[in-house]
């Protein structure tokens, strides 16, 4: 699956109490890429996932979702920020969710759940309840679900958000492994710079609410790719013109970024 | 429950029914208005003995439950689908604010009128307390589930049927769990409130018999096991809730 984004803008409410989300954003996500997503806080990268996903849609401008050739169903799937387990499903049920309305037998969702469960570090809480978890177990059960459930395209909202580093070292590791094997189309959104340089292929940045798109970044490292990259020079280099982009006054969104 | 907690419950009981026995011993209470806690005890083995007390508290409860089932039924359906839907929570929601702010035994004679002499009216009666109770919490319960929670589900391809029964039906649970148990104690406290103004038998006719004919003793008796029902269903039905209900909302919405 790809994306197609032209001159996006999304308004909540309206009148005096209208919040411009989306600003005039135009990009592409192509087949089997990893795009990054980096803005500061509030800046509507929640909400472009969910415009993304069909769950929301655009004031102004479209989305085109492009199945590859042949892909029967295809799956846009979003790891949500928050409230993204159901408190009233086990860590299990809730890890096979997606195979669940899928129609997948119960033997084999749970048993393909608790073998992903267990490689996220979540082996023996497969009965608890979410509301039993720390903050960031509850964000791998749902990287566990949605990774599960095969989408042809992922969209994540800062999974790892809530974990230490060396946690989230080891994640954004198995995150890489994982996805090297499916290499379906992901955006991923996150605050920290240097996980979306890790990670992926592209970076695209945002400016402060409304969210416009003011770079976005070709990350060419070879894959298989790890932690150890961060010293490169090169990496250091790119780091340093996204937090550029970052601090300066945005300025209109560029229509050739794609 | 623990030692600590029987004894915090039961004290203060207690402390009243030794001091009521003692002031009533010493003649400080007037025997007649106020009989000591032992003779009650006797009055209530005797009432038992005679199989008196049993056929009372037996037609309360059947009469309450009649209501109960029937009202926290209709409460449910009315709840979820006012929950569901705006049209018919705008149509529903004057008509269940007059009945729940107007004291319910005031529409017993209407009732009456409506449904004949007999325990239907009464049965109705208590129904539509229930109803009121379970329609309220479960419609606030509906419209309290935190749209993500939805969005959730569709993201994975959940259906109308797969939403209501691992979205909707579980996220109202402990709240639908909350109102039956307030109910109850209402379906109680309804039906012995319509015997005490008509009714053959009885906890609330044999309240009022006993007034009328001034057996303080009998009336004790009768108010005392309305009261030790109350605290036995309300224990019953939260140990329930306990065991039925074993996930928290970390995740509150509201
Ligand atoms: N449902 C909504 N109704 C009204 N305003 C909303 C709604 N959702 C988001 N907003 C507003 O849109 C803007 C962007 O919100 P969004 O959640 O997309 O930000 P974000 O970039 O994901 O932030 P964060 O990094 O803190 O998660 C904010 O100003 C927010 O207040
Ligand atoms: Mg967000």
């Amino acid at each position: 699956m790809r994306f197609e984004c032209s001159q996006l803008g999304l308004e909540f409410g309206k009148g005096a109490g209208r919040v411009q989300a989306l600003d005039g954003l135009s990009f592409d996500v192509k087949e089997g890429e990893f795009l990054a997503v980096v803005g500061p806080s509030g800046c509507g990268k929640t909400t472009l996932l969910r415009t993304l996903a069909g769950l929301l849609p655009p004031t102004t401008g479209e989305v085109r979702r492009i199945p590859a050739p042949g892909e029967e169903s295809p799956r846009t799937l979003i790891v949500f920020q928050e409230h993204g387990l159901f408190p009233w499903m086990t860590v299990l049920d809730n890890a096979a969710f997606g195979l669940e309305m899928q129609g997948v037998a119960k033997d084999e969702r749970y048993a393909r759940a608790r073998q992903l469960l267990q490689r996220f570090g979540l082996a023996g809480r497969e009965e608890a309840y979410p509301g039993q978890l720390s903050a960031g177990m509850k964000q791998r059960v749902a990287v566990v679900r949605s990774f599960i459930s095969r989408p042809t395209a992922l969209l994540m909202d800062e999974p790892f958000g809530a974990l230490d580093y060396q946690t989230r070292l080891r994640l954004q590791q198995e995150l890489l492994d994982l996805w090297e094997q499916e290499r379906h189309t992901v955006v991923f959104v996150t605050h920290d710079i240097e996980e979306a340089i890790l990670l992926s292929d592209r970076v695209l940045v945002l400016s402060a609410q409304p969210a416009r798109a003011v770079g976005l970044h070709r990350v060419d490292f070879p894959r298989p790719r790890h932690a150890a990259l961060t010293a490169d020079p090169e990496f250091a280099r790119l780091r340093v013109r996204i937090l550029d982009e970052l601090h300066v006054t945005p300025h209109p969104a560029p229509h050739a970024l794609r | 429950m623990t030692a600590s907690r029987w004894v915090a419950a039961l004290w203060l009981p207690a402390v009243l029914l030794v001091s009521w026995q003692v002031l009533a011993d010493q003649g400080v209470l007037n025997a007649v208005f106020f009989p000591p806690p032992a003779t009650l005890a006797a009055t209530a083995v005797e009432m038992l003995r005679e199989g008196e007390l049993q056929r009372h508290i037996l037609a309360t409860l059947r009469r309450a439950t009649e209501g109960f089932a029937v009202g926290v039924l209709a409460g449910m359906v009315a709840g979820l689908g006012m929950g569901a839907s705006p049209f018919v929570r705008r149509s529903l929601d004057p008509l269940i604010s007059a009945v729940w702010a107007s004291p319910k035994l005031s529409l017993l004679p209407m009732l009456i009128l409506l449904l004949g002499i007999g325990d239907t009216p009464r049965i109705v009666l208590i129904a539509l307390g229930c109803f009121i109770v379970v329609s309220l919490h479960l419609v606030d319960a509906v419209r309290g589930i935190h749209p993500a929670y939805v969005e959730l589900a569709r993201n994975y391809g959940a259906g109308r049927a797969a939403l209501l029964r691992r979205v909707y039906l579980p996220a109202v649970t402990p709240a639908a769990f909350t109102a039956v148990r307030l109910a109850f104690g209402r379906a109680l406290t309804l039906a012995i409130s319509v015997e005490l103004v008509s009714s053959p038998e009885g906890l609330g006719n044999l309240i009022f018999m006993a007034w009328q004919g001034l057996l303080t003793e009998r009336l004790y008796v009768a108010v005392g096991v309305a009261a030790g029902l109350g605290v036995f269903f309300h224990a019953t039905l939260r140990w329930l809730e306990r065991r039925l209900i074993t996930w928290r909302a970390d995740e509150k919405a509201r």
